[in-house]
């Protein structure tokens, strides 16, 4: 309940145990008196009501003291609240990515992770993008919490860990379908476990560069393609087994004639690499008949030998 | 505070003494019989029992939709339905919930029967107007519902319609939005006409100072729906405009700011909380003032903290965006100003309870109702302050800490507020008594399964589990079943409840007494159960406070 996982709960628990430990007695005070007064004054005791119209003083005290008592409230938490909106400049820096329905935590040296592993004790500033529309990050344990707004820049949160171990990340703004299966997690390791990681995944990155930069399908494209979709939060929303999720299946749609709509208009088109290309980072010119516009731009987003990758694992499911 | 001045107290609402002449509204032979004499009717308690029978109805339709909603979160994974019927369903509760009963709330239903009654006017100002209002609202609400049933399904946005999610998703937001815009035109013209009736109709005599509290708290209500209710409208007609024309105002791939959106949303959907909680703040006060047998404890206090609520209340609304990633200059004002609308709720509440002491207690249901009210509204408003709190909200806001707490406020406060206010008026509005021991029954039910739903949400809320989830982790399931078996009490209660009303229509002991309860001092009390058509047959003069005696006892 009130465990010290990370140093921004410590500002959250004490606000909260004063306000709830103030409140409780107002509670129990204010529920007692009432019970005692019913039955004092049940008009089987108290037949005859006496007529009080009102008490000048202690209509000041019980204006006085709530008013005191929620200044200190507000203070209390405006305290906490500076702390939680102030990073340290040193803080380790990582971009994360909200998009139907999934995280993406990229690292400043390439390295992309659905799930964020972080160093104990060291401070981590997660800066906050979206890619289609409202998210929250959200890690209970650390009691942290920031909505990512699409072309909003400069949304972050920030925390230190105490604890190694490995916690939950929510989306905490509703998000549509699969909102509630929006998860992730928080890995949090000693500083050495972290740097070999970041190392491992660094090198893993720069491998697959050269697979993709080399030629032209060295006959496991496909398979970098299939990672990526993973990766990339594509698999949300398109099965590569026919089932019709939020958007259509991969399966067989490469060299495909299908029906789309653009701007109004209906129109065949043939499913070729340029289309798929277009479709990723433009879905909304072309929206495939029978679905919703709902595909995230991925402008900026892929780069081109990602969108080889990608096309490549298209392709192979015939 | 109240008038002490009057030197002779003689009985002043002589005009009102019953006489055998008089038949009660459900008798009066007007152009119009059957169902139209209702459809067609001007009478402010027709319509007021128009609105009432709607709103209970959908009341029932939103219920069932919270008894579906507890019944899949009782195990993680699937239980009944799929994630995108889930939303459906938490949407249409909320939408039904808020506009098509929360909204209109107490004042259009008991607000119309009784505002002019305790106010000493024969109608409202504008009686035709009402109708019309009433017929907007059954417009909104026919809207409502087909937005539910046609088209490409029901809206899966949240009752919020959060941009840009809300442009983009393929279901039916449109017309949901529609429906919206219709009930708000409702809810500003039932506005305008209390104001006006308020300020004009008053009988001689009745200054403002003189007023019942509930008249004083529709009348704060009023101001609000006028003033706010306007910028929600337009906030959906741009939604739909962007939705048809690919206008770019609230999703940022085109050019807009879903911030913007949630300041919109919220400038009028914070206030609306209080144009609901209001009335029933005001209906609590004149329950316990008559079961108590005594006057209101300082019955000016209590008025103008109305006022003030109303007041602070219009200016809180970004404190839901705490997290929204808007400025720390809004969110340190908006904080503070969320601390301050606490302060006139604690007064009302010390008021109440001291309004207890020395008085002569009568534990019938209304009275039952209002004291769980207070107890249920309190942990509303505690845990209000916590979520005031800028820190605290952090980790809390849009958990289900959040979802505990509206409720406490909204279903504990004005859901528990009308249920009191029902029993209350009961006799005065159908000329029956409800049937005692099941109401008593029903509202132990009602109370207890009210916090085995909710209390364990504050927990759940506290440990991190987020709101419209229709999936949860293991580790949050202990309190989930909990509040599932809460729901299941909880109903029980409320059919128990509603079902005792409707059948003590026909069967409850017929109660024409002006005043059934011995304590009533306001003017509704000194006209016949039911009212006859023009309610009362010579204006009375009012000479001296709404909760001071005819005939003083003491002094
Ligand atoms: C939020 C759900 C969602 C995500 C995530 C998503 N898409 Fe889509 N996608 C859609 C929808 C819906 C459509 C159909 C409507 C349209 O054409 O825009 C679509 C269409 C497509 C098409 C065209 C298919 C056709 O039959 O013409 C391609 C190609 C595509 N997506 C690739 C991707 C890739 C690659 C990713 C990951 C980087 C991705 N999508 C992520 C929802 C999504
Ligand atoms: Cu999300």
């Amino acid at each position: 309940m009130l465990s010290r996982l990370s140093n921004i709960a410590d500002q959250i628990n004490g606000p909260m145990l004063f306000i709830t430990a103030t409140s409780l007695v107002m509670l129990i005070g204010i529920t007692a008196a009432m019970i005692y007064f019913t039955f004092r004054y049940h008009s089987r005791r108290n037949p005859h009501p006496e007529d009080i119209h009102g008490h000048r003083v202690l209509e000041i005290v019980w204006t006085v003291v709530p008013t005191i008592l929620a200044f200190g409230f507000f203070w209390y938490g405006w305290q906490g609240y500076r702390y939680i909106k102030s990073p340290p400049p040193d803080a380790i820096q990582i971009d994360v990515t909200g998009r139907m329905w999934s995280w993406n935590h990229t690292y400043e040296n390439g390295v992309e992770s659905p799930e964020l592993y972080i160093p104990v004790n060291q401070a981590v500033k997660l800066n906050l993008h979206s890619q289609d529309v409202l998210h929250s990050y959200y890690i209970p344990a650390f009691k942290v919490k920031q909505d990512a707004v699409p072309n909003v820049p400069g949304l972050f949160l920030w925390f230190e860990a105490y604890q190694t171990g490995t916690y939950h990340v929510f989306c905490a703004e509703y998000c549509g379908m699969s909102h509630s299966a929006m998860l992730s997690k928080v890995h949090v390791v000693t500083a050495e476990e972290y740097n070999t990681w970041l190392e491992t995944e660094g090198a893993k990155v720069a491998e697959m560069k050269k697979a993709a930069e080399s030629g032209e399908d060295g006959g496991n494209l496909h398979i970098l393609g299939e990672a990526l979709s993973k990766s990339k939060g594509c698999t949300a929303c398109h099965s590569s087994d026919g089932t019709k999720l939020i958007g259509p299946s991969y399966k067989g749609i490469y060299g495909k004639t299908e029906t789309v709509v653009t701007a109004g208009q209906e129109r065949q088109i043939t499913v070729d690499d340029a289309y798929i290309k277009h479709s990723m980072l433009k879905p909304t010119d072309d929206i495939v008949k029978g679905y919703q516009p709902l595909m995230p731009s991925q402008e900026g987003l892929v780069s081109e030998a990602e969108i080889k990758a990608l096309t490549a694992y298209i392709k192979s499911l015939q | 505070m109240s008038d002490h001045a009057a030197p002779v107290r003689k009985p002043v609402h002589h005009g009102t003494v019953p006489n055998a002449a008089d038949v009660s509204f459900y008798d009066f032979k007007g152009r119009w019989s059957g169902i139209y004499s209702w459809i067609f009717s001007t009478d402010h308690k027709r319509i007021g029992i128009m609105y009432l029978a709607l709103q209970v109805g959908f009341f029932l339709i939103g219920m069932a939709l919270g008894f579906l909603i507890r019944l899949e979160l009782i195990a993680p994974g699937k239980t009944i339905v799929t994630a995108q019927t889930y939303n459906a369903i938490f949407t249409m509760h909320g939408v039904i919930m808020v506009f098509l009963f929360v909204v209109p709330g107490l004042s259009a239903s008991l607000g119309n029967f009784l505002l002019p009654i305790m106010i000493g006017a024969k109608d409202v100002q504008f009686p035709r107007v009402n109708l019309f209002s009433w017929w907007l609202f059954l417009c909104g609400a026919i809207l409502a519902v087909l937005s539910f049933t046609t088209g490409s399904g029901p809206p899966d946005t949240g009752w919020t319609f959060y941009a840009p999610y809300s442009i983009r998703t393929g279901t039916n937001v449109t017309m949901a939005a529609m429906a919206v815009f219709v009930l708000g035109f409702s809810s500003i013209l039932t506005g305008l006409n209390f104001v006006t009736t308020v300020h004009r109709m008053r009988a001689p005599g009745m200054t403002f100072f003189r007023m019942p509290l509930f008249v004083w708290a529709l009348y704060s209500t009023a101001w609000l729906q006028v003033v706010a209710t306007p910028v929600i409208g337009i906030t959906l007609v741009l939604i739909m405009v962007e939705r048809a024309f690919g206008i770019g105002v609230f999703d940022p791939v085109k050019g807009g700011d879903p911030i913007l959106y949630q300041h919109l949303f919220w400038i009028y959907s914070h206030p609306a909380v209080y144009i609901m909680i209001l009335p029933a703040l005001g209906a609590i006060s004149d329950i316990i003032a008559v079961h108590t047998r005594r006057t209101i404890f300082g019955y000016g206090f209590i008025a103008m903290s109305s006022v003030a609520i109303a007041l602070f209340g219009s200016v809180v609304w970004a404190h839901h965006m705490f997290v929204s990633g808007q400025s720390l200059v809004a969110n340190f004002v908006f904080s503070l100003l969320t601390m301050i609308v606490a302060i006139p709720s604690a007064i009302k509440v010390f008021n109440w309870v001291a309004t207890l002491y020395k008085g002569s207690i009568q534990l019938e249901t209304p009275m039952l109702y209002a004291l769980a009210f207070i107890f249920l509204f309190m942990i509303g408003g505690f845990t209000g302050m916590m979520l005031g709190v800028l820190s605290v909200d952090v980790h809390v806001h849009d958990t289900y800490f959040v979802v505990g707490h509206f409720h406490y406020v909204i279903f504990g406060g004005l859901g528990f507020s009308l249920f009191g206010a029902l029993h209350h008026w009961y006799p005065k509005m159908f000329g029956r008594m409800y049937h005692q021991v099941p109401s008593k029954i029903a509202w132990f039910l009602a109370f207890v399964g009210f916090n085995t739903l909710y209390l364990p949400m504050f927990i759940m809320g506290w440990e991190g589990m987020p709101r419209r989830y229709y999936d949860y982790l293991p580790e949050y399931q202990t309190w989930h079943v909990v509040s599932t078996v809460g729901s299941w009490i909880l109903i029980a209660g409320l059919l128990l409840m509603f079902g005792n009303l409707l059948r003590s229509l026909k069967t409850g002991k017929p109660c024409h007494e002006l005043d059934p309860w011995g304590g009533g001092r306001t003017l509704e009390w000194t006209v016949p159960s039911p009212p006859p058509l023009e309610n009362f047959d010579t204006i009375p003069h009012i000479t001296h406070g709404p909760y001071d005696p005819d005939v003083p006892e003491h002094k």
